[in-house]
Parts: structure tokens; sequence; C-alpha cells
């Protein structure tokens, strides 16, 4: 009788053992726990055992069935552990694939340098003008005090569609529209298109941007001029940047003057872009001529201004260290993704 | 203009080396752009290469610069002494001068030197010349080359026997008058070209270049020297309209003003060298007229004014100090300065020019940094300024990368693009292109926009999608050639204020081109879904005009040669038209190399910006829950969708929220020539819950409207 009890176990545990997943699992429960299962088939009915036997059968009877409870529970929750994990690894991805999203576009480098300086002059409460690049010769040249054969206009190669109209060759033309239409104080930067008669190679195009700043008010000084720039050159270009003043000429201003900044890449100290001078040159400025201000109606003598000019491909050339300007009008997207 | 470092100590003293010198120059505004070793034989020179402005036309001598080292240096130049043995008999006898065009020729002074010995000048001469950037020729040419570079008056040396008459008369050229200049080209001369002329014939265009037929030979014996002024405007207007490349040596200096009280000096020095290097004997005196002497100008400097100007606090003798080392006589009367301006600094025109000269010799970078104490308005963007920011943010997230493209383009290029030999006709043109590549301004930015396309196409790029805010122009008004010259009229006349209209009309456009994807990978997305195609380009533009907050919109069909025929369509905003986007016609992209199929559009964007709203409001959120229904449709091809939409808004009661295709299908189950539109419709109402009977009740009048206004069948 105790043989055949063990038998039972034995077998019981064999087919829960044999389970290799929960289906084949459930299989095993109906077959050893159900109605007609092996316990309730094989097991000894305690009605048919001798009443002295009793208390032995049943311990056994009992020790059994808890044993293959027991053995059962485990494989249950080895195979629900196992079900687990096989759904999870299921879910897996492969993190090593490459990541996909609506790809933003690219604001054209250009852009990018001019909106940093229209955001830094616009901080100092400068307006941003515009003005026609169809222009005609008086507010290109006259008004600005270059007067017809004047060899100013050696620098000022222009294209001429009549011979009173021209695309301008300065975006200085704005100050004086500006000039006409507003009563002082004036405080603009111009920024837009200008043009040269120049063939186009490395470091020439006919086309290029500008932008131009104007400040005209009662008492302004050269000082002003210095420390507006310097301001300017410190946001743009770091903090630590010095900057350097020397006598140019343009034919509006008076003083005029050539503003270098003390190089970004080597700290003045002379590398291959300053050629070795420590000086970057980036833009011209002066105060604005008396004749300027007299041409647009103003009062010479109570006012006094100060003007700039800076080229806006040789920034972005300068700051991002491009070599050739004609990759800013090619719009080629391996250039234009980089920015 | 080089400056040989030897050659110049002969003028003044001063202890800096070459590069020191360079950088001092530099700082006083004549920039020396390169310094290099320049000896010949065993004579040692350094030559500065300095860039001088145009209105230092002072500085284009070895003197002028003399003047500069000299204030910097704080010493004196000291001046060739010029002595003169005049052994001849008198010029006068054998020369006459006649100035006949007192404007384009004020002065002209002439020596006579006879007896020369045509040869070689000296080697030291040659050397210096050399160094100069002059060619030597022979001693006669060299002393007049010599002298100039000394003083910075261009002198000219005529065969005197070759000048008819003994004649110089300074006229204005006559009709068809024609000379060959010592280049051996013939020039044809206008009636407003200065010229010298002897009794019958011009033998000079008037300090541009001499004639070959009266140059000095090996032949010459008696040399005639000119040594005049010309008015500087004039010069350069002739070199320009005789087509000469460069100006010569002598013109480049009289473009830029030549000191008009010189001339006799340098005639006297050249003499005196010709004597002293070719054996000549000098004539008695000069032949100097001048009729309308250019008087020097008198300044004032209000010392006050200098100050406030720059940003300083220098007395009045630190200022005239500073004048007075340029050579400039300065007088003190009731506290200003009065500068006598001598006739060498002619850019010396007003009284903030004396104040540029004390800043020049004070240093730049002396003059405190301040900051204006009138900053106190606010900066800021205007409104166009603002919308174009946030147009182009907008177009940058929606994954197209901004380019800048020429503005100046071609007939040719226009022509490919598909434009109307009229169109190109009515472009605004330059008349003086640099080539036809460059010669045209766009009327459109489409053109451009198909290049750059097309140049990324052939790098092979899979996926491009671009815009460009630029300008297009058009319509030139002819009739501003007659408001310009009254412009220049009332600046003459010293009348302010011109307030000129613009020439042209210059449009802000916008114009973009899509192939391809905005996905930065596209592994397991379905091709077709993820490529661009006619109603990304259309979203896109939805997607624009929500940005601008503009409603009142219509997008209808229509055909554009530029376009294919069955995918274009035109936007109309305010009940004008003023874009057009579509597929690219086949044809044309092939004519490009582009075999993908390309999506585009140019808009106005003045036109959109006129009509955005710049204000926003809020709207309370809802309280009361949606009533979700779905409705499919199968309606003849033939009834756009705008109609089906329309139809149901206006049946659909005054609670419909949102209307939205959710699906578009042909194919099995549905006839051909018909197709399927399903719509999501969303019903709210503010003030209550909406019953199902109600909306049920819309739904009904939908169908029923579909059905007997579209003929459309509605699916179940």
């Amino acid at each position: 009788m105790e043989a055949a009890i063990k038998q039972v176990e034995t077998e019981a545990l064999a087919h829960i053992a044999a389970a290799e997943d929960l289906a084949a699992l459930e299989r095993a429960r109906q077959a050893v726990f159900g109605r007609r299962g092996l316990l309730a088939s094989r097991l000894p009915d305690m009605k048919n055992v001798p009443p002295d036997q009793r208390p032995l059968v049943g311990r056994l009877r009992n020790e059994v069935q808890r044993a293959v409870q027991a053995a059962f529970e485990a494989r249950r929750a080895e195979l629900e552990k196992a079900a687990a994990e096989a759904a999870r690894r299921a879910e897996e991805l492969d993190v090593t694939l490459p990541g996909r999203l609506l790809r933003r576009g690219r604001k054209h480098p250009l852009t990018l340098v001019l909106e940093e300086i229209v955001d830094i002059f616009v901080g100092m409460g400068f307006t941003v003008a515009e003005g026609p690049e169809v222009e005609l010769e008086y507010y290109n040249f006259i008004a600005l005090n270059i007067p017809p054969d004047h060899p100013a206009r050696d620098d000022h190669d222009s294209f001429y569609i009549t011979d009173h109209l021209l695309l301008r060759t300065e975006t200085s033309a704005v100050q004086i529209r500006t000039m006409e239409k507003q009563d002082p104080p004036v405080r603009i930067i111009a920024p837009g298109r200008v043009y040269r008669r120049d063939a186009v190679d490395a470091t020439h195009t006919h086309t290029f941007h500008q932008v131009e700043g104007l400040l005209v008010d009662e008492n302004i000084t050269f000082g002003d001029l210095k420390g507006t720039l310097h301001s300017f050159a410190r946001a743009m270009f770091g903090a630590d940047v010095r900057m350097r003043f020397r006598p140019d000429h343009f034919p509006f201003t008076e003083p005029s003057a050539e503003a270098s900044i003390s190089c970004f890449a080597c700290g003045g100290s002379g590398c291959g872009l300053c050629k070795q001078t420590g000086w970057i040159e980036v833009l011209g400025c002066g105060m604005v001529h008396p004749q300027v201000l007299e041409n647009c109606g103003y009062d010479s003598e109570r006012l006094t201004g100060y003007a700039f000019g800076m080229g806006l491909e040789r920034l972005a050339m300068l700051k991002y260290g491009i070599p050739d300007i004609r990759l800013f009008f090619e719009n080629d997207l391996r250039f234009l993704r980089q920015f | 203009m080089r400056i040989p470092y030897h050659w110049l100590q002969d003028y003044v003293d001063f202890d800096l080396s070459p590069e020191d010198l360079g950088e001092a120059l530099t700082n006083r505004g004549l920039e020396v752009e390169e310094i290099y070793p320049f000896s010949q034989g065993d004579r040692e020179e350094f030559v500065l290469d300095a860039k001088i402005t145009p209105n230092r036309g002072d500085c284009l001598s070895l003197l002028g610069i003399a003047r500069e080292v000299a204030s910097l240096a704080g010493t004196k130049v000291q001046y060739p002494t010029v002595s003169l043995q005049e052994t001849g008999g008198s010029i006068h006898d054998e020369v006459q001068v006649h100035i006949e065009a007192p404007e384009l020729g004020p002065r002209y002074s002439a020596r006579l030197v006879k007896g020369v010995t045509v040869g070689p000048s000296p080697e030291w001469m040659q050397a210096r010349l050399l160094a100069g950037g002059m060619r030597p020729i022979n001693n006669i040419v060299d002393i007049t080359n010599y002298v100039m570079l000394e003083t910075g008056q261009p002198l000219h040396a005529f065969d005197y026997h070759l000048l008819r008459g003994g004649q110089i008369i300074v006229r204005t050229a006559r009709e068809g008058e024609v000379l060959v200049t010592i280049d051996g080209k013939e020039r044809l001369l206008q009636t407003h070209h200065l010229v010298i002329a002897d009794a019958e014939v011009p033998v000079a265009v008037a300090g541009v270049m001499g004639g070959a037929d009266s140059e000095v030979t090996e032949q010459t014996r008696d040399v005639l020297i000119e040594s005049a002024h010309f008015q500087p405007a004039s010069i350069r207007r002739t070199v320009r309209e005789l087509g000469f490349e460069v100006p010569s040596e002598a013109a480049y200096r009289f473009s830029r003003r030549v000191d008009p009280g010189g001339t006799v000096r340098a005639a006297d020095r050249a003499a005196q060298l010709m004597a002293e290097l070719a054996g000549g004997q000098i004539q008695h005196g000069v032949c100097d007229v001048y009729p309308q002497p250019i008087e020097p100008v008198t300044l004032t400097l209000r010392p006050e004014r200098c100050n406030r100007l720059l940003g300083l606090n220098l007395q009045a003798e630190e200022m005239a100090a500073m004048l007075r080392s340029l050579e400039l006589p300065v007088s003190q009367q009731d506290g200003l300065l009065v500068v006598q301006v001598p006739t060498f600094r002619g850019d010396l025109l007003r009284e903030v020019d004396l104040i540029e000269e004390v800043a020049r010799v004070y240093g730049y970078d002396r003059i405190p940094e301040t900051h204006p104490l009138t900053l106190t308005a606010q900066g800021g963007l205007n409104r166009i300024q603002k919308l174009e920011r946030r147009v182009r943010e907008m177009l940058l997230g929606a994954g197209l990368t901004e380019i800048n493209t020429f503005s100046l383009t071609s007939p040719t290029a226009l022509a490919r693009a598909g434009l109307s030999e009229e169109e190109i006709a009515g472009c605004i043109r330059m008349k003086n292109a640099l080539s036809e590549e460059y010669s045209l301004l766009r009327p459109t930015l489409l053109p451009s926009l198909l290049e750059t396309v097309a140049r990324n196409v052939a790098q092979r790029i899979a996926d491009i999608r671009v815009f460009e805010m630029g300008r297009i122009y058009r319509d030139l008004d002819r009739d501003m050639r007659n408001e310009a010259a009254i412009a220049a009229g009332r600046v003459a006349t010293g009348r302010a204020a011109a307030q000129l209209p613009q020439p042209a009309t210059e449009k802000r456009v916008l114009a973009g081109a899509l192939i391809g994807t905005a996905w930065s990978a596209t592994w397991n997305l379905d091709a077709a879904t993820v490529q661009a195609d006619f109603y990304e380009v259309k979203g896109l533009l939805e997607q624009l005009l929500a940005e601008l907050r503009i409603a009142d919109y219509e997008v209808l069909r229509c055909q554009d040669r530029a376009f294919h025929p069955g995918r274009c369509a035109e936007l109309r905003v305010g009940g004008q038209v003023c874009g057009r986007f579509g597929e690219i016609h086949r044809d044309l992209a092939a004519r490009y190399d582009i075999e993908r199929r390309v999506y585009a559009f140019e808009v106005d964007l003045d036109h959109l910006f006129d009509h955005a709203t710049d204000t926003c409001r809020f709207s309370p959120l809802p309280i009361y829950p949606p009533a979700l229904r779905d409705i499919a449709v199968v309606v003849s091809q033939e009834v756009p969708a705008a109609r089906l939409a329309e139809v149901i808004r206006r049946h659909a009661g005054e609670f419909l929220e949102e209307l939205q295709v959710f699906d578009v299908y042909t194919g099995p189950g549905i006839p051909p020539g018909y197709r399927s539109i399903a719509y999501a419709l969303t019903f709210r109402s503010s003030q209550r819950t909406l019953t199902d009977e109600e909306v049920d009740a819309a739904m009904q009048r939908i169908r029923q409207a579909l059905e007997s206004e579209c003929g459309g069948r509605i699916r179940e």
C-alpha cells in the first residue's frame, strides 16, 4: 500500500516536471489533480483502508498531495517566469538601429550671423530699417557725398540700369532714406543685399550682404562710436575681444576709421586666420559727415552721429572658417546642413 | 604707392625700422599692406607698399609721405634744393601757352631744356624708379617719372621740335579728333575731353597719356617739360571713356588731385636734373599760365567743437601743435584756430576735416570708449521683420533648409525655366553687366530654386527640401531718370530732403521645393507615404496661413507652364491670386536633369503679410463633451472634395465643430470613375451636452444632402 502511494507520487511529479510550458502544465494539472486524475483515481480510497492502517495511509496520502501540490506551484512559478521572460524578449528592440524623426531644416549661415548681429543691436535700442536694392544714384552716391567721378567710386564699381539708376553698392543708401523721413534721434541698422561689378571667385561675388548702422542725435562722439562697436564685438566674438581703430576714408563719414578685433582664434598672438598680425579687420565706420546730415535737412551743428558697416559674408567666413565665398550662394545641402 | 625706405630717408629723419614705419603709417591711415626687400646690386632697399585712400592724393609722393613721417617722428621735411642755371635764351621767344578751358585745365607750366643727350639714366636713378614701381626708359622720361614719384606732380616731356608752331594749347578736343597715344592705340576723342594741342592737332590727352608723335626719342635734342594741373573728375571720366583698363600713373594722380601750387617747382626740379644728367641747357624763364589761381582755403577750427565730436578734452594749443606738425599754418584768434590750408591738402575743406587731422595725429586708439547716453528709446524689429522670422521658423520646423540664391540671372536661365520671351524682355536689365550670366534681375524665384535642386540632385542627395525668402524685381520706373537728375540738382543747390520713391517694385516672396522626405531615417516606414507629394506642399502652405492667422483663402486648380497640368493650384487670399504650387512639370524638371518628381511653391509674402492677423484671442475651453460621427460617401471623381465639405457644413447645423477627411479610397467595391471619401465629424455645443437625437438628425440631413446635391451614395 505504501509503495503504491509512493508510486502515485513519483508519477505525478513526473507529469509536472515534464510540462515544458504553461499549456502543458495545465494539461498536467488535469491529469494529476482532475476529477479522474492521478490523485483521485490512484490514491487509495480511505473508505477501503482498514481502520488500523488509516492513520498511516492518511498521513502518507496527505504528504503526497502536499508534495505534488508544492511541486505544481513551483513548476507553475517557474514556467510563468519563463513565459514572462520570453514575452519580454519578444518585445526587445535593437537600440542600435538609427533613430527616426522629422528632420528640422537649417538656417542659412548668413541668416544665423545676421540674426546674431541684429539681436545685439536691437538690444542696444536700434531698429531695423530696409530699403530698395534698385536705387537712385542720388541715394547711393550723391547724397552720401560721392559726386560723379569721385575717385571713391573706384571702389564701388556699379551695375547700372539707366544713367541714374543702379543696384545699390552699399546699404548706406538706407541711411539717407531713413533720415529724410524721420526726425532725429535716428538709431537704425540696415541689413541687405548689395552689388558690385566684380567677377565671381573665392573671395568676391557680384552680390553680397552688408549691415549698416547709423545713430544720429545730439552730442554723439567718436568715443561713443568706439564704445558701441566694442560692446558689439564683445557680444559677437567674446568678452575678451579687444578692438583697434585706425584712420580710413569714406566720403560719408569724417573722421573715418577701420576697426579690427583681436583674433579670436589665437587671441592676438598671430595665426593663419589673422595672417600673423593678431588682428582681423571687421568693419568700416566713422562720424557722419556734416554734408550728409545737411543733405537730409538735418542741422549739422546741433546733431552729430556715427555710422558703421560690415560685410556679412566676411563675418560668417571668419566665424565658421569658410574658405570660399561662393559656398554661400551654391546652396549645396552638404554645406547648409552643417550650420 | 610704393615707398622705398632708404629713398624716403633723403627727405625726412626718423628712427624707425621698415616694420615700425609701416605700423606707424598704418596708424595714420596710410595702410601699409606689404613690406618687401628690393635690393639691386649692392643697393639695399626695402619697399613699403601702402594703400592710399582716394582723399589723400598728396600722399602719392615721397614728399607727401615724408610730411606724415615728419609729423609722427617730430621732425621736419627736408625738401630738395632746386637751383637752376638758366643759361639759354628766354623760353617766351620759343614757346607760347594758351589755356582755352580753364575749368578743366586751370594751370599749365612749361620749361624748355635744349641740347640734351638722350640715353640711359644713371644706375641709382634706375634703381629708385624700379623700387618705386616704374620701368626705366631713357634719362629724359626717367627724370619726369622720378620727379613725379618725389613730388607727386606728373610731368610730360615733349620733343620740342615735334610741336608745331612752338605752341601749347590747352583745349577740349574737336569733333572727330583722333590721337595715337604712346601705347600705340588710337583714341577717338570726344568734345568734352581735355587735350594738349600744338598749333594744329592734339599731342596729348591732358593728364592721361601723351601722343606717340611728339614723344621723346633718341633723336630728341630739345625738350619741353609740361607740369600742369587738371581737374580731377575730368581726368577720371576721360580715362573711363577712352577705355583705359587702368589709369596711367599720371592719370591716377591727377584724378586724386595734384597740388595746383606745385607745378613750377616740379618743372624746375626736372629741368635741373636734365641739366645735370642729360647735359641740357635750361632756357630762361617758365611759361606759367594760371588764369584763375586756386586760392588756399582758410578754415576755422573750434577747439570745443573738436573735443565734443571726438569725446576728448584737449587744449587749443595741443590741437594747434598737431596741425602744425602736418605743415598746416595755424593762428589763434579769440580761442579759435584759423588754418591757412596749403594747396597740397585739397582734402581739407571743412572744419570737420581738421578735426579728423587732430584725431589722426592724436591717435584713434587713445580716444576713450564711451557709450551714447541717449540709448533710451526702444529698439526692435518691425511687424514685417517679425513675421519674416515667424515664417522662417515655421519652414525650418517643417524640415526645409534655407537657401540664398543670386538675384542676378540670365535670359538663358529664365528661358530654361519656361519664361516667355516677352516675360524675359520685361525684366530689369543691367546696362553694363559683366556677362550675360548675371545681366537681369529675377522676376521669380523658381528658376534659381530649380537650379539649386538640380545641383543637389547631381550630388546624389536624396532628400531635398529647401526654401528661399527673397526679393523679386519688376516694373522699373523709367521716368525716375528725371527725378534723379532733379535730386542731384537739389543737392547742388543745397536743397535737402529729396524723398524720392523706389525706382522699381521689389516684392518679398517665398519659394520652396520638395523631393523625398523630411524623415531622418525611413526604415520600416511606408515609402509612398513619407515621400513629398502635392498634399504635403499644400499642407505646408496651410500651415503657413495658419501661422499668419489668415483664414480667408481659397485653393483652386489652375494651369501654369511650370507645373504638371493636373497637379497645380493657385492660392487666393483676400480674393487675389498670391501664389502657385504643385508638381513641377516633368518636361521642365527634365531640362534640369531631375528625374524625380519635384513639388514646389512660390507665394507673395508681402501680400500674405498684408492679410496676416497679428492679434491672438483666447477662446474658452469646451466644458461639454463632443459627439463623434463618421460618414463615408461614394461620389463621382468629378465632384471636388471642397464641394462635399461645403455641403456637409451647410447642412450640419450650428454644432459641427470639426470636419476631417480620414480616408479616400478607390478600388474593389467602388465603381470606376467613383471614389469613397470618409469624414470624421465632431459636434459640440458650448451650452449643453448634445443629445443623440439631435446629432443623428444632423447626420440624416447630411446624408440626404450628399445624395441629392452631390449624387453621392452613403456607405454603411
